[in-house]
């Protein structure tokens, strides 16, 4: 049975020929044209077929190159967030630098290695104990304030107890009245400032620094920034609600200032000496 | 059914010309699927088909491929022809048959060609070019007809 394509013999050489002298003609052309006009023209009719076989071809290699992009991407985003995290740990240690440099002899840099919890005393660990002259009671301060006192020490760690610790207190001053009061720290971590002259002219905003009355924290150490103020008319004060500077959900670093507490019991037998002796 | 697995092979000749014989490139040689499309339609649907598929294309290869040159349509006509005319009396269905059939029509397509661009250098161009060519279209030619009778089960030539 002869197929529909499959013409008589007579039939197909005749097309077989014409085909030929259509293809010979179009090589004729070709070669008396020699700005190829006619690959030029027939080229125009096969755009269509051209872009969908070249997108075809296009298609795998925009896939591998994809495949080579995202994982570049994911490198370079991971090496983003290295380099995110390396620029904060510069610049919080230029901080660091700038603020030992303006305190020469006087400071130790310790590390925060850990927080201990309050069934371990809370606080805060430090890397640096015993063998770096650290001693109880010794101020712990970070470059933007105050952050607790040593509480205790061993060889080569120490505990810190911050000022948001609850029973924390030190005694602290308004900067810009000198009205003095006592900083406390509350059960909930809000920090207070009572035994305030009720007349005492405080605003919020007020700066409020460490007034180095009962010598275990120096003179002068930015604690906070007075928030809401109340009067207690029981207590004859105000109570000014601190907010401090040193922001510690971010601590890392911290400087502990290499200045021994006066041992009180040391100088009430100086003083009785000097009693006797006169 | 055969002219579906005939079509079918044309699709994934140009597939595979796009795509794997583009990879698979071996000392500057690719296998060309206008040859294997070309004899595997005169092996199917005989003399005119052949020549009119070869005549189509050449033009198509020399209006898509800027290197083609203008006797593509006369290489393919002539291809596509003689296959479905003469390689059809022979035990074409042996795939060994189809790999000598393959191998001589990329041989008869690109001397036409080579001719077209310089007659004297043929013999050299051909056993310079065409001969590995040649070697590489029919093996290719001939597994992906195996893959489309053996693995996807239609036929693609049949003497009955």
């Amino acid at each position: 049975m002869r197929h529909a394509w499959q013409l008589p013999v007579k039939s197909d050489v005749g097309i077989f020929l014409a085909l030929v002298v259509l293809s010979v003609s179009i090589m004729a052309v070709d070669r008396l044209d020699e700005d190829s006009s006619l690959t030029g023209r027939l080229a125009a009719v096969f755009v269509p077929f051209e872009s969908l076989s070249f997108r075809l071809m296009e298609l795998s290699f925009v896939q591998k190159e994809n495949h080579i992009l995202r994982a570049k991407l994911m490198d370079v985003s991971r090496e983003n967030a290295v380099l995110r995290e390396e620029m904060g740990e510069a610049e919080r240690l230029r901080g660091l630098v700038d603020f030992r440099t303006s305190h020469p002899g006087t400071l130790c840099c310790a590390r925060v290695i850990g927080e201990p919890g309050e069934r371990m005393g809370g606080g805060i660990v430090i890397d640096k104990g015993r063998a770096e002259g650290l001693a109880k009671n010794m101020t712990v301060i970070s470059p933007d304030g105050l952050v607790g006192r040593i509480i205790k020490v061993g060889e080569g760690a120490s505990q810190v107890k911050r000022i948001i610790d609850p029973g924390y207190r030190v005694s602290a001053l308004i900067q810009r009245n000198r009205a003095t009061g006592i900083l406390g720290t509350r059960s909930d971590g809000r920090i207070v400032m009572e035994w305030v002259a009720p007349d005492a002219d405080v605003v919020a905003g007020d700066v409020v620094t460490s007034s180095g009355l009962g010598s275990i924290t120096p003179k002068g150490i930015p604690v906070g920034k007075v928030g809401r103020i109340k009067e207690k008319p029981e207590r004859f004060s105000l109570a000014l609600e601190v907010r401090p500077f040193t922001d510690f959900s971010r601590l890392e670093e911290v400087f502990v200032i290499l200045r021994e507490p006066p041992d009180f019991q040391l100088l009430l037998e100086a003083e009785e000496e000097a009693k006797v002796e006169n | 059914m055969r002219r579906f697995s005939l079509w079918l092979l044309v699709v994934l000749a140009l597939i595979f010309q796009v795509t794997i014989f583009r990879k698979i490139e071996l000392w500057g040689m690719r296998p060309d699927a206008t040859v294997i499309i070309l004899v595997y339609m005169g092996l199917g649907l005989g003399s005119v088909a052949g020549a009119l598929f070869g005549f189509l294309l050449g033009l198509a290869n020399l209006a898509i491929l800027s290197t083609s040159m203008a006797s593509m349509p006369l290489a393919g006509t002539v291809v596509g022809f003689v296959v479905g005319r003469y390689a059809t009396k022979v035990m074409y269905e042996s795939y060994l048959v189809q790999l000598v059939i393959i191998f001589v029509s990329v041989l008869v397509f690109d001397a036409v060609n080579l001719a077209w661009a310089d007659l004297s250098g043929l013999p050299v161009s051909l056993l310079r070019y065409s001969l590995g060519s040649a070697v590489y279209t029919s093996v290719a030619g001939v597994t992906l007809a195996i893959v489309i009778e053996r693995i996807i089960g239609l036929r693609l030539v049949s003497q009955r």
